[in-house]
């Protein structure tokens, strides 16, 4: 447990600092283009950098039940039938990340020779952002559908503060499943 | 193709992440075809994430996270009362005002309402303001956030459309200003009708708007460096969003004094939240473009629609109102990714500017985000302040209106919007 | 039977596109229907890199390029932007048709699975464009010009003086007019239809570029043809080369004509001072044996295939 807290923390401090290099990469490339010195390299940084910074940031919003759907259906049913409904939600996504993982190291392995505009940086350290970002997801998946799952069977009481269980909770008195939860 | 679009449709409705719907409604298009392998639908995802104007995103929803902390708001807010809590309404024209100037410090409408519910709201119902209107006020009047310049939708917009971002962005200006000019205005006549006063009695001297304008001078000079930036090719859009980023840095350390190292890192790691979660539906709503490309659906669609009028306005009109109604039930960030490259080729077809078709479609999708049946600007307002969803919706029917009668008029008058983008940059 | 699809970056009123029409015409009536071409123009499928990509992942999928991407995977493609590698255009086609660049594109083959169909399309010489009149490398001293962002292009560029900046194609209007960039290179055709005449005072003639692109398939597609279909193909796509380089050559002297009345300044220079300055330029990329191979290829009077049938007037 505490090797996993100690991942998610490092994880969100990596994504952090990554995102505040890309800011200086593309900064620094502005102000010397406009200094006259322009550097070709600086750019293609900022780039490399960004693709890891969404798929590790596309993580953490799912850990933190941040990513948006429709709720309007789902919110008035039953809370059985809400988790039966996301078995297969997670069912679901849990397969598309496995296909993102297979054929992101397909993709990988076939094109060993791209490079990364003019930094000459091998271009696959853009495309395995990809599978890794998917093995990251698949993970959180797992973790929270294992939790949906042992609720379901009812030996765990859901705890509905965590993040990703705030779906199950109305933020409006028209949500029939904040009564249900309560 | 219909698969992908019922595929989607389904994921939607049992609450699937709108990321995943569209992913896995894309992958259903490569599993389906005989000539494409899934290897291209995980390409499409990483080449979606190397594009420089797309870096605009990123540095804009930061550099809002950084105006907050850094003191930028509330300069901002203590300069929009000020202003306009004389005019009978008070708070709720504040709250209009405050949007204008969040508008160019900030991109996205729903944090700009969020943040108002949170600052704002409050003191507007203890003023005497009803919960509807306060919420109807907020939500709203965020729309204008979304429309000044800069504007996350805009980059989308441009990103998906291969439209001058720049151009974009200098043509959403009036825009603005002529909405926060409206919605002060069905402010105005809500508030006489009902009697609700003024928050205070006395009209600012021109000392005290002086005086209030040097205090917020950081806040207010931004947008100008902005628009000035972009306008002499100084900055790109991204780069301009990168300044963005360290001008707030530099006035929330030398000029405001509150910002930490700690605030800072806070501040990063909060808008990776919401760079993940806004990019992961642009990475997978990337293979469902590739889909429609493939299909030479933009094409087939042009010609289709070219043969059906031969009014360019009628047809402008009908494509807003059909994305009015869609921006009702989905999410504007979709709308933008999937119906962008279809959209873009049929204006141009009909002869109408991409720019002005740009504007108009960002703000009736981002509308579409301050009405049921899924608003998350409206939700997001209403979870705040614990605003029963029936009575926001009865109070923002003006405001609603004030906005539609708004975009009728720039419909009709293309060079309202036009003249600036075109005069300034050619 | 079996559809393909074409896709260029280039825009409808490229020459290259009008090929491109030609091939999609040609293909559908001789093969009797069997192979279906779509030609998709812009970037709506990806960039050049990416199409590459998706023909080598088998997807039916061909592209039109140039030879300096294609050297990541064989190497001797980047000759082809080498400069002053060959005297004019029809000395261009036949190392493009010669039996050794047979070689190269087997390579291509072995290395990436991307057939080449033809390789004759030829875009243009590419000349300096600068706010001055530029003779002599000297006169190229210290001006940041905009280059294509590959080796051979940015060695070119510094061997006749420059300094060179890469920047995506799209940028270059507004960097030159806000003076972000002092110059760039480029090809009558590309200069003329993105306006960069407006933007720049002097064009001078150095020519150091034959700028030669290809189309370039997905062997998993190729292969599953029949041998004479095979053929065809490669045939039409010549034809369509030709027929692409006929027009781009017809339409030199209007771009001049038009661009001159707009007030622009374009000289005829010697060229021998750049071609010194530039032969280093072979060494330091490592293409010194390969450029003599090109030599002996060119001296042999064998044409493989034949030029000069097919144009559009
Ligand atoms: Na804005
Ligand atoms: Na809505």
């Amino acid at each position: 447990m505490a090797l996993i807290s100690l991942w998610v923390k490092l994880e969100r401090s990596v994504a952090a600092i990554m995102l505040a290099l890309i800011v200086l990469c593309v900064f620094f490339a502005a102000l010397m283009r406009t200094a006259g010195f322009p550097v070709i390299w600086s750019v293609d940084i900022a780039q490399l950098l960004f693709v890891w910074v969404c798929i590790i940031g596309g993580n953490q919003a799912m850990r933190d039940g941040d990513h948006v759907g429709v709720d309007y259906f789902v919110k008035r049913l039953p809370l059985r039938l809400q988790l039966s409904i996301d078995a297969v939600v997670y069912i679901l996504m849990a397969a598309f990340l496995t296909m993102l993982i297979v054929y992101g190291i397909k993709l990988t392995l076939l094109n060993p020779e791209r490079e990364l505009g003019a930094a000459q940086l091998p271009y696959s350290l853009v495309t395995i952002a990809i599978p890794v970002g998917g093995g990251l997801m698949l993970c959180t998946v797992i973790a929270q559908g294992l939790y949906l799952f042992r609720v379901c069977v009812g030996n765990l009481v859901p705890d509905y503060s965590l993040p990703f269980m705030q779906k199950f909770v109305g933020d409006n008195d028209s949500a029939p499943a904040a009564k249900a939860a309560a | 193709m219909i698969t992908v679009v019922v595929v989607f449709f389904v994921l939607l409705v049992i609450r699937m992440p709108l990321a995943f719907a569209v992913g896995i409604a894309g992958a259903s298009y490569f599993i389906g075809s005989e000539f494409l392998p899934l290897t291209v639908a995980v390409q499409r995802i990483a080449s979606a994430s190397q594009s420089f104007p797309l870096l605009a995103l990123p540095f804009f929803i930061l550099a809002g996270q950084l105006m907050n902390i850094s003191g930028i708001t509330s300069h901002l807010i203590r300069f929009s009362q000020l202003l306009v809590s004389w005019i009978s309404g008070g708070l709720a024209h504040v709250s209009i005002v405050l949007s204008a100037m969040m508008g160019g410090v900030s991109g996205s409408a729903v944090a700009d309402a969020s943040m108002q519910a949170r600052v704002l709201g409050p003191a507007m119902i203890d003023s005497g303001l009803s919960k509807g209107f306060t919420s109807a006020s907020i939500a709203v009047g965020a729309l204008i956030t979304a429309t000044i310049p800069p504007s996350i939708g805009l980059i989308l917009y441009g990103f998906m459309g291969n439209v001058s971002i720049g151009k974009l962005f200098i043509a959403g200006l009036i825009p603005g200003v002529l909405m926060t000019l409206v919605l002060m205005a069905a402010v105005y006549i809500v508030a006489r009708r009902r009697g609700i006063g003024a928050q205070t009695s006395q009209k600012p001297s021109g000392k005290a708007i002086l005086k209030g304008l040097l205090d917020a001078k950081w806040a207010v000079l931004f947008p100008v460096l902005l628009i000035v930036t972009i306008r002499w090719g100084i900055f790109t859009p991204s780069e301009a969003g990168a300044f963005a980023v360290i001008y707030a840095l530099g006035v929330g350390h030398f000029a405001y004094r509150n910002l930490t190292l700690d605030k800072i890192f806070q501040a990063l790691k909060k808008s990776v939240n919401d760079i993940g979660m806004i990019m992961l539906i642009i990475l997978f709503a990337n293979i469902v473009a590739y889909a429609i490309a493939f299909e030479q659906l933009p094409q087939t669609m042009t010609q289709a629609l070219v043969a059906t009028t031969e009014s360019p306005t009628l047809m402008l009109l009908m494509i807003l109102a059909f994305l009015t109604l869609m921006g009702m039930f989905m999410e504007a960030t979709v709308i933008v990714l999937l119906l962008t490259p279809i959209l873009v080729p049929i204006v141009i077809a009909l002869g109408i500017d991409p720019v002005h078709f740009g504007i108009l479609m960002m703000i009736v999708v981002t509308l579409g985000g301050m009405t049921p049946p899924v608003g998350v600007a409206m939700y997001a307002v209403c979870g705040i302040l614990k605003c029963p969803t029936e009575r926001y919706v009865v109070e923002s029917i003006p405001l609603i209106a004030a906005v539609l009668l708004l975009v009728l008029f720039l419909a009709l008058f293309p060079s309202v919007v036009l003249f600036l983008p075109n005069g300034l940059m050619p | 039977q079996w559809p393909l699809n074409v896709i260029t970056a280039l825009a409808k009123d490229d020459p290259l596109y009008k090929g491109l029409l030609h091939f999609q015409k040609e293909i559908a009536e001789r093969s009797n229907g069997q192979i279906s071409v779509r030609i998709f123009y812009g970037s709506q499928l990806g960039s050049d890199e990416d199409i590459l990509e998706q023909a080598r992942a088998g997807a039916n999928v061909a592209v039109v390029i140039d030879g300096g991407r294609l050297s990541f995977y064989a190497p001797p493609f980047g000759i082809l932007a080498a400069p002053y590698l060959v005297k004019d255009r029809h000395q261009a086609r036949a190392l493009v048709t010669s039996s050794l660049f047979n070689t190269w594109e087997q390579q291509l083959r072995d290395a990436a699975h991307l057939q080449v169909l033809s390789f004759n399309w030829w875009q243009g010489e590419r000349h300096v464009l600068a706010q001055k009149a530029v003779a002599t490398p000297s006169d190229l001293q210290g001006v940041r010009l905009r280059t294509i962002g590959a080796p051979v292009f940015i060695e070119t560029m510094r061997a006749m003086g420059a300094t060179p900046t890469p920047m995506s194609w799209a940028e270059v209007y507004p960097a030159l007019q806000q003076g972000v960039i002092d110059g760039g290179e480029a090809q009558h055709q590309g200069t003329y239809s993105s306006r960069l005449y407006e933007v720049v005072s002097h064009i001078s003639k150095t020519g150091h570029i034959h700028l030669m692109t290809g189309i370039v398939v997905s062997t998993q597609w190729f292969d599953a043809l029949p041998t004479p279909l095979r053929k065809l193909v490669r045939d039409v796509a010549v034809e369509a080369g030709d027929v692409a380089s006929n027009l781009t050559a017809q339409r030199q002297a209007g771009f001049e004509k038009k661009m001159r009345e707009h007030g622009t300044v374009i000289t005829d220079i010697d060229r021998t001072p750049f071609i010194q300055a530039t032969a280093a330029v072979y060494k330091k990329l490592g293409y010194e044996d390969l450029r003599e191979q090109v030599a002996n290829a060119l001296s042999q009077p064998v044409i493989q295939r034949e030029e000069g049938k097919h144009g559009i007037n």
